[in-house]
């Protein structure tokens, strides 16, 4: 009896012993994912107070509206109005615009049902359908315009026999209609077998629907996925459900024969939609007289389809000209030759893909040849009879040789109107250094008021075998107002002589530096017309004197000498645009770092070269050295920095008032008070605030820096991040004009709605992109989020990249323009815009670690060309960092990318974080410092990795040692700061603010629990010693 | 040591040390690793041998004492083995990676609970006991 009891107490503190020590370790592991617990439990871990000093309200960016609601408004309205502009017509035989009083609409398709409003992750399209909130469906839409739609098809596609059929993807532990995409976040050794299209087969049609089809207008909806972490693979040829197609981008059998029931069962009139953001294989539709009609949607986001019904409609006439260039075979553009996987050549184990993501790679033989690039400058030079352009190589479309009209369906810029307009290129003015114009009079000379976009495109002097160069670029473009028949406007296009200069790699400045952006000497040619095609037919046929050997590729084309200027330069210009400039991306040349293996690029010189997919490179010791992550080191030097001076600075003494009090912006970033009020931050607390920029920037106390937040989403701000515009509100804000409380109506509604990129670059209207960006900083101001990931710049360097959705456009130029737009008006607002992805980000199959071999000239005048203006011109505030290496190196800790040429060159002073940590090894907060990078975007991805927490005892004694590290650490923070001071992060804060941390009720549960524990296991463990070893007890 | 009894306690402290040191094992293959759990691991295991040793050679309480100190060393390398996997939790049952890169894990933990529960019931019963 007495050992049983024995037992009891034995037991009994062995229990309670165990429960207090999973409560500690509860306790860290709630602690470490606090953030993501906060915005959970709705509760925060910090509370600003305020002494009642100053008299400041410190409101400094104001929102122009007076309730959430009207935001909420006039973001829906822009959304129609951005799709209005931004949907484009391909073909239109007169079945368009649709007569809604007299005629009734089939709509033929399952996917119309549930569409593709956006992509998947970052640009989720999403609304809280439980607070009210509604997408409105292309259906939706056309029903709001007054169109009649025949019910009886759209029965059958609501019953249960559509069900196997219908598009889910699994994401986030639920299905998503509108999805066929899985994201993929491990190693991917194999692509997707599968890809479900979403339409059942012939035999699922009825005859009672296909009786009811006829007499009535067909309208044929189809419609292909994006998503973040996914890609799509030319091999892929079927799917799930016995649909078959040659690749994903082609039509498969069952479109096919949804086409062919609605031209057999309608009035005559055939219209496609295309719901897609990536370009499809359309020429059999462009080609058939049986279809009316063709029209590209994109994916609009959660209101977008209301413009496309009033295009449809003829509610509003179309303005929209495509982002990208409808290539008749979607593999044909030498990039999708390198597009994939594709896995060094290396003794098994010797790169560990879990750590190193070093075993994959890509190399992008184009070159500078990027879409409309490479089709446009091929097509001059097999009009010109140069470098076996006219020859089989890179033949996909075309039978025998190369031929223009075969490859393209499409060109880059095209888009139809219900009226027509007459261009007339006046006057170019091209001044090297200084400003540049074009005037263009733009004239209705049709039936129906409209408006009309006018691209400038500039061709500079090739000289065969030298540096490459496009035939044809786009440099600036412009929107005239809505024209009246007969009405006229002059639209002025102001662009950059510096985007019309070519990279040459070899050139040697006077300074003996070598790269130089260069206009060579020679005849130069400025253009317009309607797209790309156009624009070089004018060239050519100024330069030829005849349209003779031109091709036209669309039924209004108009080739016109008169539409392109010839502006001539006598001297090679190297030095204009170069200050500063030199090489520094040299290590992303496979041509260079494995001369002896002897990759070609795609060259003007001849057109035979390039086409091979690189397989099975062998790195060298250097590559893996950086593809073993071992790029920087941490060693002792200097005598240290100034920590922790505790000189009284506050981040709010840097913000600068006027004398009424009002917001004038921030202290210049060089002015020497930044370094007083550095030296007053630990060393912790800046290791602390680098390495733990996933979802917050960590708080500095020591100078009153608050939790600062960032969230994704280039259509507004991602849904999973901020739940609704009370989210980030607490009861201790409600004084701020833009707050948001729980009880209002509208408190739950969420942000993602707005049309994705290729649909707002469609619209070629910077007026129109612009207020986006200033309806996102409204969003920042009643939501209390401060910076928003996007948008995102990266090429569409293939179409096969289902992440095109968040990138503009295969062309850089059109991409800077846009991005420079969005961006200020976000900025107009004080929300940190954060473009994505710096840079060569290019697939998400194994995005991770992704080794990107590039030229310099092609990086430059491609990628880097989207980026460079926003982030020269400081428009925005925040940029981030690729998944890829460029080269070997991590994007990341590039010093060449995110110092050289992103600081040095382009000046920029916003802010630097990395993509998420989902590599601790290669995407290491050391090398990320050293190479001048910025926050890593992780909330605890070092801990259990090889190199370590940097706050840990160990890596902490190697930083103190180390001053090089620390002067880099202090500069991000500089960066940091200067940034945040310039942004509605600092609504809220004045002189007097204070934050605190406060314990939210979970913290205190915790904490009880464990005290509760503890004592209880302090009382059993006592009990039972005493029981077992007293000698009374005993007794 | 010929009047000791082989208790139920001594057994299933017995399966339990046996199962520490598989679970030791086990965890070398377990991604995200970290090296204190490792080491408590093996604490564990020697905690446990050292209780049915010193049960078979002594008898009377202190056996019982490094039994507790088994099933404590135990839950701690439980709780700590957490902590880096976390992460990588969340994102399965978010569906953003594969189960195959918990597996293991999952494995390693169950096993260890397992022979925790074991410590726990053996250190109710005591591992030491005479014959009759």
């Amino acid at each position: 009896m007495k050992a049983k009891k024995l037992g009891l107490k034995r037991g009994l503190a062995v229990v309670l012993a165990s429960l207090f020590v999973l409560s500690l370790f509860a306790s860290s592991i709630a602690h470490t994912w606090e953030t993501k617990i906060n915005t959970f439990l709705g509760t925060s871990s910090y509370e600003t107070v305020k002494t009642g000093e100053s008299t400041s309200d410190g409101i400094y960016f104001k929102s122009e509206f007076k309730t959430v609601k009207e935001v909420i408004d006039a973001k829906e309205a822009l959304a129609r109005e951005i799709s209005q502009e931004g949907t484009v017509l391909f073909k239109n035989d007169g079945a368009l615009p649709l007569n809604a009083e007299t005629e009734k609409v089939t709509v033929w398709g399952l996917n119309a049902l549930a569409p593709t409003f956006g992509g998947l992750i970052g640009s989720t399209t999403s609304v809280n359908y439980e607070a009210g909130q509604t997408t409105v469906t292309l259906l939706d839409a056309l029903k709001e315009n007054g169109v009649a739609l025949n019910d009886t098809l759209l029965s059958l596609y609501s019953s249960s026999a559509a069900d196997p059929y219908r598009r889910k993807a699994a994401f986030f532990g639920q299905e998503v209609p509108g999805h066929s995409l899985i994201p993929v976040f491990w190693p991917m050794f194999e692509t997707a077998d599968s890809y479900m299209i979403g339409e059942p087969p012939a035999d699922f049609y009825t005859q009672d629907a296909l009786d009811a089809a006829k007499d009535t207008t067909a309208l044929v909806f189809l419609s292909r996925d994006s998503s973040e972490a996914s890609d799509y693979a030319v091999s892929t040829m079927k799917d799930p459900n016995g649909d078959q197609f040659e690749r994903p981008m082609a039509l498969s059998a069952n479109e096919k024969a949804l086409i062919e029931l609605a031209k057999a069962n309608s009035n005559g009139k055939v219209i496609v939609v295309l719901n897609s953001d990536v370009t499809m294989e359309i020429a059999e539709l462009k080609n058939d007289p049986a279809v009316s009609a063709i029209v590209w949607a994109g994916l609009p986001g959660a209101y977008g389809f209301r413009g496309v019904a009033d295009v449809l409609t003829g509610a509003v006439n179309p303005s929209g000209h495509i982002a990208d260039t409808y290539a008749t075979s979607s593999i044909s553009a030498p990039s999708m030759q390198n597009f994939g996987l594709f896995f060094f050549d290396v003794p098994e184990g010797t790169l560990d893909p879990a750590n190193d993501k070093g075993n994959w790679y890509i190399v992008e033989t184009e070159g500078i040849y990027v879409g409309y690039k490479y089709y446009e400058t091929r097509y001059e030079d097999a009009v010109l009879g140069q470098g076996n352009a006219d020859g089989t190589s890179g033949v996909f479309a075309s039978a025998g040789n190369w031929d223009y009209a075969s490859e393209v369906t499409y060109p880059f810029g095209y888009g139809k109107s219900y009226t027509t307009f007459e261009q007339v290129l006046e006057s170019v003015d091209f001044n090297i250094g200084g400003e540049s114009k074009a005037t263009v009079k733009v004239t209705n000379t049709g039936d129906v008021a409209g408006k009309s976009v006018v691209q400038l495109y500039a061709q500079a002097p090739y000289i065969q075998g030298g540096v490459e160069k496009s035939a044809i670029q786009l440099v600036g473009f412009g929107k005239t107002a809505v024209l009246a028949p007969g009405a006229s406007e002059t639209v002025t296009v102001e662009f950059d002589a510096k985007y019309v200069a070519s990279y040459d790699e070899n050139a040697v400045k006077a300074d003996g530096t070598q790269g130089a952006w260069i206009l060579d000497a020679g005849d130069y040619y400025f253009a317009i017309g309607n797209g790309a095609h156009e624009a070089i037919n004018n060239v050519l046929a100024a330069k030829l004197g005849s349209d003779e050997k031109l091709v036209k590729v669309t039924d209004d084309e108009v080739i016109n000498a008169d539409n392109a200027k010839k502006i001539s330069i006598e001297a090679k210009d190297i030095e204009t645009y170069s200050a500063g400039v030199r090489n520094h991306l040299q290590d992303g040349d496979i041509r260079k770092l494995l001369p002896e293996r002897g990759v070609e690029y795609i060259t003007r010189a001849d057109w035979t070269k390039g086409w091979e997919p690189v397989w099975g490179i062998s790195p060298n010791e250097a590559m893996l050295k950086n593809l073993h992550n071992q790029v920087f080191e941490l060693t002792e030097n200097g005598s240290g920095e100034t920590w922790g001076a505790a000189n009284g600075m506050r981040l709010i003494d840097m913000v600068l008032v006027d004398d009424n009090g009002n917001y004038q912006g921030s202290i210049a970033l060089d002015d020497p008070l930044w370094d007083t009020l550095l030296e007053n931050v630990t060393l912790e607390e800046a290791v602390a605030f680098m390495k733990g920029a996933g979802g917050n920037f960590e708080p500095i106390n020591s100078i009153g820096l608050q939790v600062v937040a960032i969230y994704d989403g280039p259509v507004g701000f991602v849904s999973d991040q901020v739940p609704g515009y009370t989210a980030n509100w607490t009861a201790s804000d409600s004084d701020e004009p833009t707050y948001v409380g729980p009880d209002n109506e509208y408190a739950n509604w969420h942000m993602p709605t707005m049309p994705t990129e290729p649909v707002v670059a469609a619209t070629f209207n910077t007026e129109l992109v612009e207020r986006e960006g200033e309806l996102f900083g409204e969003d920042s101001l009643w939501a209390n989020a401060s910076s928003l990931f996007g948008p995102g710049l990266n090429n569409h360097r293939a179409t096969y990249c289902s992440r095109n959705h968040e990138y503009y456009s295969e062309d850089s130029m059109l991409t800077n323009i846009m991005g420079v737009a969005v961006c200020k008006g976000g900025k107009s607002k004080g929300l940190m815009m954060e473009p994505k992805h710096f840079a060569m980000n290019h697939q998400e199959a194994n995005r991770s670690g992704t080794a990107t071999f590039i030229s310099e000239q092609g990086a430059r005048e491609t990628e880097l060309r989207g980026f460079q203006g926003v982030l020269e011109g400081n428009y925005a505030q925040g940029v981030m960092t690729a998944f890829n290496r460029l080269g070997t190196v991590y994007s990341g800790a590039h010093r060449g990318l995110v110092t050289e040429i992103l600081r040095n060159e382009w000046g920029y002073t916003g802010y630097v974080v990395t993509d998420m940590i989902n590599g601790a090894e290669y995407m290491n907060w050391r090398d990320v410092t050293f190479a001048g990078g910025g926050g890593c975007l992780t909330e605890n991805a070092y801990d259990s990795s090889i190199i370590g927490d940097p706050n840990s005892a160990e890596n902490m004694k190697l930083i103190q040692k180390d001053t090089v590290f620390q002067q880099e650490l202090k500069q991000m923070l500089k960066y940091d700061l200067y940034t945040f001071v310039n942004s509605n992060a600092m609504n809220g804060i004045t002189g007097d603010t204070r934050v605190v941390r406060v314990h939210p009720w979970w913290e205190t549960a915790l904490t009880a629990v464990n005290w509760g524990t503890g004592i209880l296991t302090l009382a059993a463990c006592a009990w039972y010693v005493v029981s077992a070893f007293s000698k009374k007890e005993k007794k | 040591m010929n009047n000791k009894k082989i208790t139920t306690g001594f057994v299933l402290a017995a399966v339990s040390t046996v199962l520490a040191i598989v679970c030791t094992i086990l965890y070398r293959s377990v991604a995200q690793q970290d090296s204190t759990t490792f080491t408590l691991l093996i604490f564990a295991a020697v905690a446990g041998a050292a209780a049915l040793i010193l049960a078979l050679m002594l008898g009377k309480e202190i056996p019982n004492l490094f039994l507790i100190a088994h099933a404590i060393l135990l839950m701690t390398a439980i709780g700590i083995s957490i902590a880096p996997v976390v992460n990588d939790m969340g994102l399965v049952f978010s569906g953003l990676y594969q189960m195959d890169i918990i597996k293991a894990y999952i494995t390693f933990a169950v096993c260890a609970c397992i022979a925790w529960l074991f410590a726990v019931v053996a250190s109710f019963l005591g591992v030491t006991g005479k014959k009759a």
